[in-house]
């Protein structure tokens, strides 16, 4: 199994974190927050901004949440994992495993409560101004124990 | 059942016994409150007392009318040119109000700080009564020489507050103390964010500046010591007490957390 790439979303639909591996098996290859990378991140969001409308719009409201969690392609998988504070988390992979539910659930968990919530340091918001939002944002997270945390995590899954 | 068999109730006829159980009891019996929610708040005294600070000079400078606008909350920065500042979101206001005090001057900077601490030292000397008041039969309060005051801070009032005890107290017997504690609960997980910033750092001085933002946080500590030895009859103007990062030694520094150690110092003048 490999991982390609990981993002986060916020809820101004700006790209807050992004870091993609461009050679498998090096684990300090790729980008990190890359401006490089704003083209891609926006089409990823309106592909599933757009399918996760359509998707609410064919569900049952009483059925309750009905979020996208895996888009597949024909060379990779998306999978999603919405929080109801409106955070996305995405994590491009192959094929070799089918759920990735519980890692991004552990990278929401364990590593941005930990080192974005509760950290006093750092904002919970990163629009700044009202200018920010709309996808006009361009502050991302940035502190090294988040990024050593999201390493650590996601490093052994590269193989 | 037999009795024996049921912990604490004994029929032993001391009444020690029972007054621990009885003590643990009442304590069970407390409202419990979520820890993090605690800490949140306790985080959040820190930006807010600058936010306070800064409206409280700008009611003295201008009119009125300022001053109430003051209070809400989509300009808690008022007096501030910057108009991204004025429009800036109530969300990431205490990492704005964080970085401000940071560069704020000495004069200011200390008033906030001496805000932060005397919070802490109100605090302090509710949380030592409020531990008199609880009955522990373990601690006394009888003829309490200094240093049983300092192991009563290191040992009851921290875990109480922060959930843990003080690693190390160290003294030389006359009025100097030192109390260290390795990783303070409340920062640990803090990270300076260099993409808040508006120049780049490098990676020395975002560590310099990381230990400059949270060097308010350790007022609040700090009032708490102050608050609970006056309560205890030590007046506070005859203590001095300092925070300072301490080095954690190697073996802890491994396990992550906040990469600094905290060391109160405290010298009680007699006298």
């Amino acid at each position: 199994m490999t991982v390609y790439s990981f993002w986060i979303f916020d809820r101004h639909c700006n790209c807050v974190f992004d870091r993609e591996w461009t050679i498998p098996s090096e684990a300090r290859s790729g980008t990190l927050n890359s401006r490089q990378n704003d083209d891609t991140a926006k089409l990823l969001y309106g592909m599933l901004f757009s399918l996760q409308s359509i998707t609410n719009k064919i569900a049952d409201p009483a059925m309750g949440a009905n979020n996208v969690q895996c888009i597949t392609m024909g060379n990779f998988r998306v999978h999603a994992f919405k929080t109801a504070s409106g955070l996305w988390f995405l994590l491009l992979t192959d094929f070799k495993q089918q759920n990735y539910s519980q890692v991004l659930q552990h990278l929401y968990s364990e590593v941005y409560v930990k080192y974005v919530v509760h950290n006093w340091l750092s904002p919970v918001d990163f629009a700044f101004t009202s200018d920010e939002t709309q996808g006009q944002g361009f502050r991302k997270i940035h502190n090294r124990r988040f990024v050593a945390a999201v390493e650590s995590v996601l490093q052994p899954m590269l193989v | 059942m037999s009795q024996a068999s049921v912990p604490g109730v004994a029929n032993d006829g001391t009444g020690a016994v029972s007054q621990q159980r009885q003590y643990e009891l009442e304590q069970e019996a407390m409202p419990k409150l979520n820890r993090t929610v605690f800490q949140m708040v306790l985080n959040e005294i820190i930006p807010m007392a600058y936010a306070v600070e800064v409206s409280k000079t700008v009611q003295k400078d201008e009119t009125g009318e300022v001053a109430m606008g003051s209070l809400s909350l989509e300009s808690t920065v008022p007096g501030d040119d910057n108009t991204a500042a004025r429009r800036m979101r109530s969300s990431v206001m205490a990492v704005y109000n964080l970085a401000k005090l940071a560069e704020e001057d000495e004069d200011k900077y200390n008033s906030v700080l001496k805000r932060i601490e005397s919070l802490g030292t109100s605090i302090g000397s509710k949380i030592s009564d409020m531990l008199i008041f609880a009955k522990n039969p373990s601690i006394s309060f009888k003829n309490m020489d200094l240093l049983s005051v300092m192991k009563f801070i290191c040992r009851d009032v921290w875990k109480h507050v922060f959930g843990k005890q003080i690693d190390n107290l160290k003294t030389n017997h006359r009025g100097t103390f030192y109390l260290i504690d390795l990783d303070y609960a409340p920062i640990q997980d803090f990270t300076v964010e260099p993409s808040v910033l508006e120049e780049q750092l490098s990676e020395e001085d975002l560590q310099i500046y990381e230990l400059k933002l949270v060097e308010p946080f350790l007022q609040f500590p700090v009032g708490i010591i102050k608050g609970v030895l006056h309560s205890l009859g030590h007046p506070l103007d005859k203590v001095v007490c300092l925070a300072t990062y301490a080095d954690k030694p190697k073996e802890k520094s491994k396990v992550g957390g906040f990469p600094k150690g905290i060391n109160f110092h405290v010298q009680i003048t007699n006298n």
